[in-house]
């Protein structure tokens, strides 16, 4: 998958999750202070993200992820061969 | 599987701690908010015991009024099932001490310690011995006190739980209506995950809310879609899904999961929290009258071990 790809499943995602409209989420977005996530939303997120993307995200690595950017990152560096 | 169904449910009764506490009465003792706790868990009060209610007290009187609705005497009774975790001692269990308040004396009796999957896994265990004969009647009951494990210092688990019982008498029956299927599991390499010491003892309730909370979401609407695979069900034909009362959230995101309407779900979170082995049995007063025979009701538990069970029934 592209960057952009990623990009567009994720804010996908968090949209439907977080009850927002795709076009408020950019790559500088911030789960917690722009898209109003709460921990158990982030929760749902990653794991969303998970089956998504095919991946295992361990705890250490989720907390570190606090926008999109850094989920398309994550993806993009992680994605299975 | 879905062959001759096992344990009619011919009466329901509960019981409740008899002090209700709202979230703003909590926000008076802990560092909380009515907010923070209705948005992260859909639990707005729930019921802490008072003096001279414990555990056994809350089993009885939920017992007393299941056999009541039956309609029938404790004496008839030739099994009694308790699922809990907090029977204020190691020694009596606590449904020997249900049978000789309900009359039931002389037959089996035993607890069943599977943390908040309990009920699930003592509605397996009892509509078993209905359908292996060993028993004709059972009482089946769900009855945890846990603010005697619980700090209630610890802002993170003390918002989150609640006191009380449910029970209900199952009959051999007719073989149409009753439990036709149950799905067991437990993994205990995941037993770090939450504690609770006993009654008394000064290791109060711990979880990895995280991981118990991933768990959850995943677990529930697996053992959902096992049993409608396996059985050759449709959600259409499920009146009810019953699950463990544990928080909004795991049950919101359960449903979404499954796709399934929210008149579906029984959800009472919001006004007993999370009443562990209880929290199920509890249920069943509010839609009992509501049941379709030939309809389904699938009971959903998961719970500290970690354990998972579910039950499907045929009204």
């Amino acid at each position: 998958m592209t960057r952009e790809e990623v990009f567009e499943k994720i804010r996908e995602i968090s949209a439907d999750r977080l009850g927002i409209d795709e076009s408020e989420i950019t790559p500088e977005s911030s789960f917690r202070e722009d898209l109003e996530a709460d921990s158990l939303d982030l929760v749902e997120l990653i794991m969303e993200l998970e089956e998504q993307f095919g991946m295992e995200i361990p705890d250490e690595e989720a907390e570190k992820i606090t926008t999109v950017e850094e989920a398309v990152d994550y993806v993009m560096e992680n994605q299975p061969a | 599987m879905n062959g001759r169904a096992a344990g009619r449910i011919v009466g329901v009764g509960r019981a409740l701690g008899g002090r209700v506490v709202t979230n703003r009465d909590l926000e008076t003792v802990l560092d909380t908010s009515d907010e923070w706790i209705s948005t992260r868990t859909g639990i707005r009060e729930r019921r802490f015991v008072t003096d001279g209610q414990d555990t056994v007290t809350l089993a009885v009187e939920a017992s007393r009024k299941a056999l009541a609705h039956a309609g029938v005497p404790g004496e008839s009774v030739d099994l009694v099932v308790c699922a809990t975790s907090t029977g204020p001692a190691s020694m009596p269990s606590v449904a020997c001490l249900i049978g000789e308040a309900v009359g039931a004396v002389g037959v089996g009796a035993l607890d069943v310690a599977a943390a908040c999957a309990g009920f699930s896994y003592a509605a397996a265990v009892a509509s078993s011995m209905l359908e292996s004969g060993v028993a004709r009647r059972a009482l089946v009951v769900g009855a945890d006190a846990m603010t005697a494990i619980v700090d209630q210092r610890d802002r993170s688990t003390a918002v989150l739980f609640g006191d009380g019982a449910g029970a209900v008498v199952l009959d051999s029956g007719d073989e149409s209506s009753g439990f036709v299927d149950h799905i067991l599991g437990a993994d205990g390499r995941m037993a770090p995950l939450g504690y609770a010491g006993h009654p008394g003892n000064g290791d109060k309730l711990y979880q990895n809310g995280r991981e118990v909370f991933k768990f959850a979401v995943r677990i529930f609407p697996e053992m959902v879609e096992k049993l409608l695979a396996r059985n050759g069900i449709s959600l259409e034909e499920v009146q009810y899904i019953i699950p463990h009362q544990a928080n909004a959230r795991i049950i919101q995101a359960a449903m979404r999961k499954l796709d399934v309407p929210e008149e579906k779900v029984v959800i009472n979170v919001d006004r007993f929290g999370n009443t562990s082995a209880a929290s199920i049995p509890i249920s069943y007063p509010d839609i009992y009258e509501s049941l379709e025979p030939g309809r389904y009701v699938i009971t959903v538990g998961f719970g500290f071990g970690l354990t998972w069970a579910a039950n499907l029934y045929r009204i």
